[in-house]
Parts: structure tokens; C-alpha cells; sequence
């Protein structure tokens, strides 16, 4: 277990992917550890994000979008990583008189992340960490056909997103390090014009971390904004309900790492939404995350 | 002690008679509004209609349907029901033309204020055509 010291306390608690799903409320965050470049990691995500649609303040329907992941992480060289998901998506809306479940593969996405600044005390620990990622999602998964009336419930956009990551860690005390991530996503349209708004978002979470039992523990509650632009059709802004509006949430990740093994929780509530007009409001989020860790081999 | 029993008793009285009351002399209403489609639409061969409304009741309401009607072939080409007690009901659907031929179309909504059968009723009419 010698490597924890030289895992730092950088948790990696938002990805660079805000997904359209619903019109690109939710994060799509894969989870986990942004090591000081001393593992692989491979591993499965689990998640479940719900909806709800309002006509004049009244629900008329509710929407449950659960994924599942592979994920992936290889570090190349000591401050490249490259990190890599493909999702399986099951979604469903139940509405008053129907309801409609679509499945299938969801849009694969790898992001290169670029290690800028990489302080450590002399235990090797993190006290400052800066790095820069770039990615991209590729509209590889079932997407939905051009008439579709369901379009936010397909795994796959049907476009390309281009991101760009820049996260900052810095440490506070022996276990307590302070993290901010912000992120911007710019979206592509689809083959049939439709165009999803561009996505910002910025995240601040405290992490906490100490040795319990044969492992160590690590704990994240923060606050997270997402702002997501308007949809436009053929380059003309979409009338009526076009997915512009914003989502400001709390959410908490409690890790825990035995033996290579990182287990992971997430949960984040949103505390104060407008989207679409306020037809549409994202419920809670919860995910789960297992990856194992692949110790490189050192060549110092 | 008799005397507090005595007033207890009469006051509870008087708020069951009084709840019981209010309950039989306010008949439930409720507030149909069909969003779209409205009155006269076209409805373009292989397009979706859009069938969008709400319905506020005054009280609780006892559920819904929602009947789409060919009145060309008086065929009835989408339904749907929702049974649970609310006190406002919400919907949105779709429906594709694919009639064959140019029809008049009527979409109902009909909402049930009791178990009794009293109902309150609201339709448009609009074209599917070819």
C-alpha cells in the first residue's frame, strides 16, 4: 500500500462530458482518482439519472436514464493521461398515457489530459496539481431517427463534442485539499441540422482523505454549476423549448481504495435549476463506480 | 372534567358535520385546455401531431382519457387512459399521419369528475391530409 502516499489527493469528480442527454442536463461524469500519474486503471460505472417534464407547472412525464460504463485510463508517460469510456444507456419516459424505453450503445469518448503543474512535498505527496485535458465524443451510438419526438431519451447525440478540461488542486492540510474544475464543451450538429447548445460548467469540491482500516478513504462534497446554450436547427435558433437554462447542485463522492481496488459513490442533488423553460427539472443523480488499479512499472 | 369532555365532543362534532358538508356542496369542476392541436390544423401525411394539454380540477379528480377519431372512416386511431386521482393531469403525445387518404379528425378529452359518471368533455377538430 506504499503508493498512497504518492496518490496526492486529487479526485477527479467531474468529467469533461456533459451529455445532451434530456437536452444536456447532467454531468455524465465518470468518477475517479486523477493518481500523480502512477496507475492505469480500468473499470465499470453504473449510473441513474431522473427527470422530470412539466406542461404549465404540471408533470406530464418522468424520464430515467441509467447507464453503464466501461472505463479506462492509461497513462503513457508521467504527465500524459489518457483516458477513455464507452456507455450502455437504458432510458426510459413514462408518461400518463404511454410510455417509451430506448436502449442501446452511447457515444464512446477519450480525453487526453496533460499534467501542467505537479508540486509535491517531500513525502511525495500532492500540494499543488494542474493540468489540462482535451476531448472528444464520438456519435458512434444509436441515435435517434430525424422525426423522432423522443430525441433526448437515445444513448447517442448523433454529434461530435469537442471539451476541454482544466482542473486545479491544491492542498490545504495533511488531508484536506481543495479541487476546481471547469469545463467547456462545444457541440456539433447532427446529420439533420440539430444542434445541441454548448455546455460550461465549473466545480469546487473539498476532498478529504484519511487511512481507515486496510485502506484509505476519500470524501468530496462540493458545488457545481452547469450552464447549457441554446439548440439551434440549420444554424437558426429552435423555437420554443431549446434546452437553454442552467443547473446548480450539491454533490458528495466517497471513495474508498483496498488493494488496488477504488470504490466509488456519487451523488449529486440539484439545488436550483432552470432549463427549458422550466419544463424539464433533473432530479437526483447517483453513481457507482468500481476500477482496479494497474501499478506501472516504474523505469526511474 | 365533564364539562371539557362535553365541549371536546361538540366541537368535533361540529368540524366532521361542517368537513362532511363541504364535501357534497362543492361539485368538482375542472379546467380542459387543449394546447395543440387547435381548431382547423393540418396534419401533413407521414407528420406528427403534437396532442398537448392540461386539466386543472377544482378538487380531486378521478382521471382521463384522450381519444384521437378518424370522423372521415369514424375509426378511432389513438387512445389512452389515466385512472389515478389527481388534482390537475398534464399530457403530451404523438400521434403520425398515416390515414392513406385526407380525413377530418376530431381529438376528445374527456375528464371524469366523479365515480357517478359525470364527466366534462373538451374536443377540437382539425385535417390530416394526404
Amino acid at each position: 500500500m506504499k503508493f498512497m502516499n504518492m496518490f496526492g489527493i486529487v479526485l477527479w469528480t467531474f468529467s469533461a462530458w456533459s451529455c445532451d442527454v434530456c437536452g444536456g442536463v447532467s454531468g455524465n461524469a465518470s468518477i475517479g482518482l486523477l493518481a500523480s500519474t502512477q496507475f492505469h486503471t480500468i473499470g465499470i460505472k453504473s449510473s441513474l439519472n431522473t427527470y422530470r417534464s412539466y406542461l404549465n407547472g404540471i408533470v406530464h412525464s418522468r424520464e430515467y436514464i441509467a447507464q453503464g460504463e466501461v472505463i479506462a485510463r492509461w497513462q503513457p508517460h508521467a504527465r500524459w493521461q489518457i483516458s477513455a469510456n464507452i456507455p450502455y444507456q437504458v432510458g426510459r419516459q413514462k408518461r400518463d398515457l404511454g410510455s417509451d424505453f430506448i436502449q442501446g450503445l452511447g457515444d464512446p469518448r477519450i480525453l487526453v489530459n496533460h499534467v501542467l503543474v505537479h508540486h509535491k512535498d517531500s513525502n511525495q505527496a500532492t500540494r499543488n496539481f494542474l493540468s489540462l485535458g482535451l476531448g472528444i465524443k464520438a456519435p458512434w451510438g444509436r441515435r435517434a431517427p430525424a422525426s423522432s419526438m423522443i430525441r433526448n431519451l437515445y444513448p447517442s447525440t448523433g454529434a461530435w463534442n469537442f471539451s476541454t478540461v482544466l482542473l486545479f488542486t491544491k492542498r490545504l492540510t495533511e488531508h484536506v485539499s481543495l479541487q476546481q474544475e471547469g469545463i467547456y464543451t462545444y457541440k456539433m450538429r447532427d446529420a439533420s441540422g440539430y444542434r445541441y447548445g454548448n455546455t460550461y460548467s465549473y466545480a469546487v469540491t473539498v476532498v478529504w482523505n484519511k487511512s481507515l482500516g486496510i485502506g484509505r478513504l476519500l470524501v468530496g462534497p462540493g458545488l457545481q454549476l452547469e450552464r447549457f446554450g441554446a439548440s439551434t436547427e440549420d444554424g437558426l435558433p429552435v423555437s420554443g423549448y431549446n434546452n437553454q437554462g442552467f443547473v446548480f447542485e450539491s454533490q458528495v463522492s466517497v471513495n474508498y481504495l483496498s488493494y488496488n481496488w477504488l470504490w466509488g459513490l456519487n451523488v449529486i442533488q440539484p439545488l436550483q435549476q432552470n432549463f427549458n423553460q422550466g419544463s424539464m427539472k433533473q432530479g437526483i443523480r447517483v453513481s457507482c463506480t468500481l476500477s482496479y488499479l494497474i501499478t506501472k512499472n516504474s523505469k526511474k | 372534567m365533564k364539562a371539557t369532555i362535553y365541549i371536546i365532543t361538540f366541537t368535533l362534532g361540529i368540524l366532521f358535520v361542517g368537513t362532511s358538508c363541504e364535501k357534497h356542496s362543492e361539485p368538482i369542476t375542472a379546467t380542459l385546455t387543449l394546447l395543440e392541436p387547435q381548431a382547423g390544423d393540418t396534419v401533413m401525411a407521414g407528420e406528427a401531431l403534437h396532442m398537448h394539454g392540461t386539466v386543472v380540477g377544482s378538487g380531486e379528480l378521478h382521471g382521463y382519457s384522450l381519444t384521437l377519431t378518424n370522423l372521415t372512416t369514424n375509426q378511432v386511431v389513438f387512445s389512452g387512459s389515466n385512472a389515478t386521482h389527481q388534482t390537475s393531469y398534464a399530457f403530451d403525445e404523438h400521434w403520425v399521419n398515416m390515414e392513406g387518404a385526407t380525413s377530418n379528425m376530431k381529438l376528445s378529452l374527456i375528464v371524469n369528475l366523479d365515480h357517478e359518471g359525470n364527466t366534462t368533455t373538451k374536443s377540437v377538430e382539425f385535417v390530416a391530409a394526404q
